[in-house]
Parts: C-alpha cells; sequence; structure tokens
C-alpha cells in the first residue's frame, strides 16, 4: 500500500480517474475511427469486411459523386450561419445591455431558443414552413406578398435559406449571451473618457467595444463554426440532405453512410476528413486572428 | 506566460474540435450496432409487460423463460395491437414472458442483418418473405418443417401463402408462417371521385387523366400526390412495375431491368404530374406527410399500401367512407403487375435457446383470434382460410378490392431482390436523391434509371460473389 501513500506516485492517483475516462471515452473512440477508416466494414456484410488500407480515401476523393458537394454545402453552410448568428448576435447583446424597464425579462426572452432541443426546433420550424398549413405562407399571404404557398423547404430555391433560417432563431442567443457577458467586463470610465473627449456612440463602439470583444469574438465564432460544421440533428429534421442532396453537408452524409447504410468504414474515412479540415481551420484561424495577445 | 496561455487556449480548443468531431461517430455507433436502439425499446416495453405479467398469475409454474420478438415493422398504429396480443399471451402462458422489440420498418433488415453478424439474434421476429432466401443462406433460421405438421391448425393457414414462403427458402423447407398479406394500393378520394362522376383508373391512361381532372388549384386541390423523400423508391418500383407489365427484376445474365425503355417512358409522364398534379413539397415527403397530404384533404390520390389503413382511418374517423382502396391500374401489356412476395410472417431463429416457447407464441399470433384482430386493425390480408372469410373482411372495401385483382388469374408478380444487402444503402443513397433530382428536373428519367440498373447490378454481382 505504500505506494498510494508515496509522495511521487500521489498526483497520478490523483488525476488517474479523469485520465482513465478521457481515454476510455475520448481517445480511444477517436482511433477507433481512424483505424476503421483504413476498413472496409460493414456488420451487414461480413463477407467483404477486412482492411483496404487507403481505399475509402481514394473512393472519396475520386470516385465520390456528391463529397465535394458536401464540403461545398458545409462551408457555405457555416459561413451564413457564423457571419449571421455573430452580427445579429452582436445587435441583439446591445440592445440588451442598455438600460430599460423589464431587461431581466427580455434577457430571459432573448435567451430561451438556446435552450430548445435541436429536433423540437427543427419540428417548430418545419411545421412553420410547411406548404400547406404553415403560419408563414398563411402571414404573407394575408399581406399579400405571395398568392401561390411556397413549399420552403423542399423547394431548390428556399430549402437552403429556410435551414439557415431556423438554424439562426436557434443561435443567435448564444453569441449575445457571451458578448453581452464580455460588455459587462467593459470598464464604464472608458465610455465617460470617449465622451470627455469628444467621441460619440460609433466612436466609443469601435474603439472600446469591439476591442474589447475581440478575444470572445475569435473564440465564439470558432466554437460556433465548429459546431455549424458538425451539425446535423436541425438538418436531419427539416430536409435529411434534401431535395437532392441540396442541403447535404459532411455531417449529414457522413450519418447517411455510416448509420442509415451501416457503411462504417466509409463513414469514418469521411469523419477523419472532416476532422483534418477542421484542425486545419482551428490552428489557422487562431494564429491569423491573434488570439489571446494582449495589445 | 503570454506565450504559455496562447497555447494553453490553442490546445483547449483542439480537444473541443476532435471531441466535437469525433464524439458524433462514437456515440451514434452504440445507437446503432443494432443493440443500442434494442435494449432501449426493450426496456420500455418490458415495464408494460412486467405490471400485466404479474397481475396475470404469479403463483403458477416455478420458472419463467422469456424470449425477445422483433416487429419488424413498428409504429404508432400497429405496436399497440402487438401489445395487446403479448398481454393477452401472457396471461395465458403465465410461465412466459415476451420481451417485444419494435424496429422502424425501413431500418428492421439492416437491425437484424447486424444481429446476425454479432450473433445477437431475437428468439422469434417477425420476417418479411422477401428476406427468408438470405437467412436461410445465412442459416440463421429455424427449420419449422416438423414443428408445422405436427401443429393441429396446419391446414388452416392458406396452402398458397405457405408454399409461397417454402419456394422463397433455397433448400425448399418452411422457415417462416406467413401471418399477414400486404399489397401496394391506390387509396383514393371516393367522395371527390363521385362528385367529378369519374370512376377509378383501370389503366394508366385514365390515372393520369384523373390526376388532371381532380387537380384543383385555387381550392388547394391536387389529384395525386408522389412520395418523392425517405422511402420513395419502394413505391416507385411498384408502380415501375405495374405499368410495364415486366416481371423480373434481372435477366438471366444479371441484368437490371428498371431501365427498360418502358419504364423510362413512365416515368417521364410520371414526372410530368409533379408540381402540376401534386403539391411541391411532395418532393421531400416521407411517409408521414405523404399520408398527412391525402388525409387533410390535399390530395385525390396516394399510392401505398394496404398499411396504412389504420392512419386513414384514424384520420377520417366517421367520414371512413370517403377514402377506398383499389389495385394499381392494368399495364400497358393489359394484364396486372402486384409486386409480391409481401407476405410477412414469423420466423424462430437457430440461435434460440427457447424455440419450444417461441413456437407457443407463434402458434398463438396465428391462430384465429389473434390474425383476426392483428389484420383487421392493421387493415392488412389475413392468411388464414377462417380469418379471410370471417365477418369483418366481407365489410372491408379495401381487402376486397385487393383480393380480387390479386385472384385474377392474369395478374403476374414481381419480387424485387430485397435479399440484397446493399438493397436499402442503393436505396437511400442513389435512388432517393437521385428521384429527387428528376423531380426538380435536374437529371432525365433516362439516366436516373440508369444510375439504378447499375447500382443493383453491382449489388448483385458482389453478392453472388459472396456465396462462391
Amino acid at each position: 500500500m505504500s505506494v498510494f501513500i508515496n509522495k511521487k506516485w500521489r498526483p497520478y492517483l490523483f488525476i488517474a480517474p479523469s485520465v482513465i475516462l478521457l481515454v476510455g471515452f475520448l481517445f480511444y473512440p477517436i482511433a477507433n475511427v481512424f483505424v476503421l477508416s483504413l476498413q472496409n466494414y460493414n456488420p451487414a456484410k461480413p463477407y467483404a469486411n477486412g482492411f483496404t488500407g487507403f481505399d475509402n480515401f481514394v473512393q472519396i476523393f475520386t470516385n465520390d459523386k456528391i463529397f465535394y458537394s458536401t464540403l461545398s454545402i458545409s462551408l457555405k453552410w457555416v459561413l451564413s450561419e457564423v457571419v449571421l448568428q455573430l452580427i445579429l448576435g452582436l445587435i441583439l447583446a446591445l440592445l440588451l445591455n442598455q438600460t430599460f424597464r423589464f431587461r431581466g425579462l427580455a434577457r430571459a426572452a432573448a435567451f430561451l431558443p438556446w435552450a430548445i432541443s435541436g429536433v423540437i426546433t427543427a419540428t417548430m420550424w418545419s411545421i412553420m414552413f410547411n406548404e400547406h398549413f404553415g403560419v408563414i405562407n398563411d402571414l404573407l399571404k394575408k399581406i399579400g406578398i405571395i398568392s401561390q404557398n411556397i413549399a420552403w423547404t423542399a423547394s431548390p430555391d428556399t430549402a437552403f435559406g429556410s435551414i439557415v433560417t431556423a438554424e439562426l432563431w436557434r443561435g443567435i442567443p448564444f453569441f449575445a449571451i457571451t458578448l453581452l457577458a464580455a460588455m459587462q467586463n467593459i470598464p464604464g470610465e472608458l465610455y465617460e473618457s470617449c465622451k470627455v473627449d469628444g467621441g460619440g456612440r460609433w466612436r466609443s463602439f469601435f474603439s472600446i467595444t469591439l476591442p474589447y470583444l475581440k478575444d470572445t469574438i475569435v473564440l465564439t465564432t470558432l466554437l460556433r463554426a465548429v459546431w455549424e460544421f458538425n451539425n446535423v440533428d436541425l438538418i436531419f429534421t427539416m430536409t435529411g440532405g434534401g431535395p437532392a442532396n441540396m442541403t447535404m453537408t459532411l455531417p449529414m452524409y457522413i450519418a447517411n453512410q455510416a448509420i442509415k447504410s451501416n457503411n462504417y468504414g466509409y463513414g469514418s474515412a469521411l469523419t477523419v476528413i472532416g476532422v483534418i479540415l477542421l484542425t486545419l481551420f482551428a490552428a489557422l484561424y487562431l494564429k491569423f486572428s491573434g488570439f489571446g495577445k494582449e495589445e | 506566460m503570454m506565450k504559455m496561455r496562447r497555447y494553453a487556449a490553442a490546445a483547449i480548443a483542439i480537444i473541443l474540435i476532435l471531441s466535437a468531431a469525433l464524439t458524433g461517430c462514437g456515440s451514434n455507433k452504440s445507437v446503432n450496432g443494432g443493440n443500442g436502439s434494442v435494449s432501449l425499446s426493450s426496456s420500455d416495453n418490458s415495464g408494460g409487460s412486467e405490471g400485466s405479467g404479474g397481475s396475470g398469475n404469479s403463483s403458477s409454474s416455478g420458472e419463467q423463460v422469456s424470449i425477445t420478438f422483433w416487429d419488424e415493422n413498428s409504429g404508432p398504429q400497429r405496436t399497440p395491437y402487438y401489445e395487446e396480443l403479448i398481454n393477452r399471451f401472457e396471461a395465458a402462458n403465465p410461465d412466459i414472458k415476451v420481451d417485444y422489440v419494435g424496429l422502424p420498418a425501413s431500418s428492421a433488415k439492416q437491425k437484424y442483418d447486424v444481429a446476425i453478424a454479432s450473433n445477437e439474434m431475437p428468439d422469434i421476429g417477425g420476417l418479411n418473405q422477401f428476406w427468408i432466401s438470405d437467412f436461410v443462406a445465412k442459416g440463421v433460421l429455424l427449420d419449422l418443417e416438423d414443428y408445422f405438421s405436427n401443429w393441429s391448425e396446419k391446414d388452416k393457414i392458406a396452402p398458397s401463402a405457405i408454399d409461397g414462403s417454402r419456394s422463397s427458402a433455397p433448400d425448399g423447407k418452411l422457415y417462416q408462417i406467413p401471418n399477414t398479406s400486404n399489397y401496394s394500393t391506390l387509396w383514393y378520394r371516393a367522395d371527390w371521385f363521385e362528385d367529378a362522376g369519374i370512376s377509378v383508373p383501370q389503366t394508366f391512361d385514365e390515372f393520369f387523366a384523373t390526376a388532371g381532372k381532380l387537380t384543383d388549384s385555387a381550392k388547394g386541390r391536387y389529384g395525386y400526390t408522389i412520395r418523392g423523400g425517405a422511402g420513395s423508391s419502394k413505391q416507385l418500383t411498384e408502380i415501375l412495375y405495374a405499368y410495364s407489365g415486366i416481371t423480373e427484376y434481372f435477366d438471366q445474365d444479371g441484368k437490371a431491368t428498371i431501365n427498360d425503355p418502358a419504364h423510362v417512358e413512365f416515368l417521364e409522364k410520371y414526372v410530368q404530374l409533379y408540381g402540376k398534379n401534386t403539391p411541391t413539397s411532395d418532393v421531400t415527403n416521407g411517409y408521414k406527410e405523404m399520408v398527412a397530404v391525402f388525409d387533410t384533404g390535399i390530395a385525390a390520390m396516394v399510392q401505398h399500401n394496404l398499411g396504412s389503413f389504420g392512419e386513414h382511418t384514424k384520420a377520417f374517423g366517421e367520414n371512413a367512407t370517403e377514402f377506398k382502396a383499389a389495385p394499381l391500374p392494368k399495364s400497358t401489356q393489359g394484364y396486372r403487375v402486384v409486386t409480391g412476395g409481401d407476405n410477412v410472417g414469423l420466423a424462430i431463429f437457430k440461435s434460440s435457446k427457447n424455440p419450444e416457447a417461441a413456437w407457443k407464441f407463434l402458434t398463438f399470433l396465428a391462430s384465429e383470434e389473434s390474425q383476426n384482430y392483428w389484420n383487421q386493425n392493421i387493415g392488412q390480408m389475413p392468411t388464414r382460410v377462417d380469418s379471410l372469410n370471417s365477418e369483418w373482411v366481407k365489410n372491408s372495401q379495401h381487402i376486397l378490392a385487393l383480393s380480387e385483382a390479386i385472384a385474377d388469374p392474369t395478374t403476374k408478380v414481381l419480387i424485387p431482390p430485397i435479399y440484397l444487402p446493399d438493397y436499402s444503402s442503393i436505396q437511400l443513397n442513389v435512388l432517393e436523391p437521385g428521384f429527387q433530382s428528376v423531380l426538380l428536373g435536374k437529371e432525365s428519367p433516362e439516366e436516373f434509371l440508369d444510375e439504378w440498373a447499375q447500382a443493383m447490378e453491382a449489388a448483385l454481382a458482389e453478392y453472388q460473389k459472396s456465396f462462391k
């Protein structure tokens, strides 16, 4: 038992639980995905299973009809979500940072969408976008903007915009919360001295608020970009990647391959590509944004 | 210090990314390993059956055995009836406990495949007639010939159904007892047809004309609704062959018939209906959405099978006479082609430790009372001769309409190769998005059907190779 009392070993003993958990639930599954990516693995076809080297990757890059389109749709999805969520979230945070009556209530209401489960959000928006009884068609018809019902999530022109809108509704509060928290850490004296020096609202926003928010913005946009890239629940429920693969992002494609079609090897290879892309993106983003540097 | 912080932040960010990117796959794997979802639903349901079993009789025989039963097509309009049947069975047989596991129809074959690969099969399960050859080839089903010949009610099951089951097995033996039959159906709004003074289409020319006549966009009414989303290709297959009159999916050389010129011709006309005589959102409609379009009075006709009877009955309520069923129109060759082999029955797995208990449960489900209860509620055709002659069948318009068409001696049968391990993967990854492209005018019907044929031919070649 001396090993437990030995001073040298004691620290390792204390961190052992978390290390075991990390290895068991994080590193092992991750390593497993890399191993699977080099195999033909489909439980329904035991006769074809086995190590295949880089066959899956060769297939993906040279012979997969929709791989490149899933990449470009993923890029479009991440860009439009992160940029729009940031801008609208910033506006919302600035509004909620003002003093007004029922501010607490307004803040709580603004953050509510963030607390709602993705599948519920998706179902709710699907119903609102429904061609036959959706409230959006009903409203637009009553105002007189459209005369014929529109199949929002099924028409090639509107499907992508519809899912972007639904995800925006869910994502804006995240930016609003974190930016609002960061804003409250900006010392009030700075705004006062800006005023004394004759700076207006715009000046104080660009010279004080934005620089103070920079690190928060870099971190939240990075996190959000990763989350949005991996987002499956909303697209899965609203369009399933359709119509005709027009909303098929890479993770949706992975879900279809690995989960629905049992092609775990192929799905793992796609996942590995996704991980490499995201890691590169994160490293470059952190480097060029100067995250964590003090001015 | 500053530098440290920067690296630490970057490291944390990268770990977050890795875990976000990879845990998605890791966790999904466990859910879909075949057993993940299974244990979930079985624990859901064992709670219910335990309760009723306890109230039934706890003082009877000593040892209780439990058997696992997989339902290959679960859902809110079907599962409750199985639960009721299980309750009845457990009340009559307190020494047997049945663990019900419901599989969604769309992924049931895959769950079975995974279970077979990992040797985690149930004792007894619902089995589509299509799957028998594959499962027998894999050697996992129990030969039921002896059980069947010793069964006092063996003569009650329609001989044609038993023969169908036997002929589905490579060795001609009986591995599955058919319990219900399902057929492709044209559901239509009888009241709208009557108002318009038209009768049910007997040919495809009439079908296309009817879809046009019953469309009234001012009222938000359409003549037809196409399933364009999840599961679309099953119905598409059925209607393509119903039109062409072709009855073989592959010819002798392993060439698929799906891209036959007659199918191209049909699909070109069929796609014309989309957006004009159907709602625009049809392109992404799965089962639920498709049924809702018909059940809420938006479309006059929908092609599905007898299986959606329960949904229509519930939606129409007191106005249940407003919807009726008809077989698909006759082919251009003058006869009807029905996609057959759609008998669903019960099979016992070799791996079962309690085959006697499983057989007892099987015969209970195949009894006259159970077959009547089950088929009447799900709206499908019983396989027992006495059940087919029962009062409720005589009053069921949908069953009579279909059985008449099937009994017609000129009617022919198509059996699609659902036994191919890649069949559902092709449906999901090639056929569903492909059909959507065709509906949206981004791909020609011919290109799409060629792609379809190629995928099936490759899957057949690979499957045949695996047995060599």
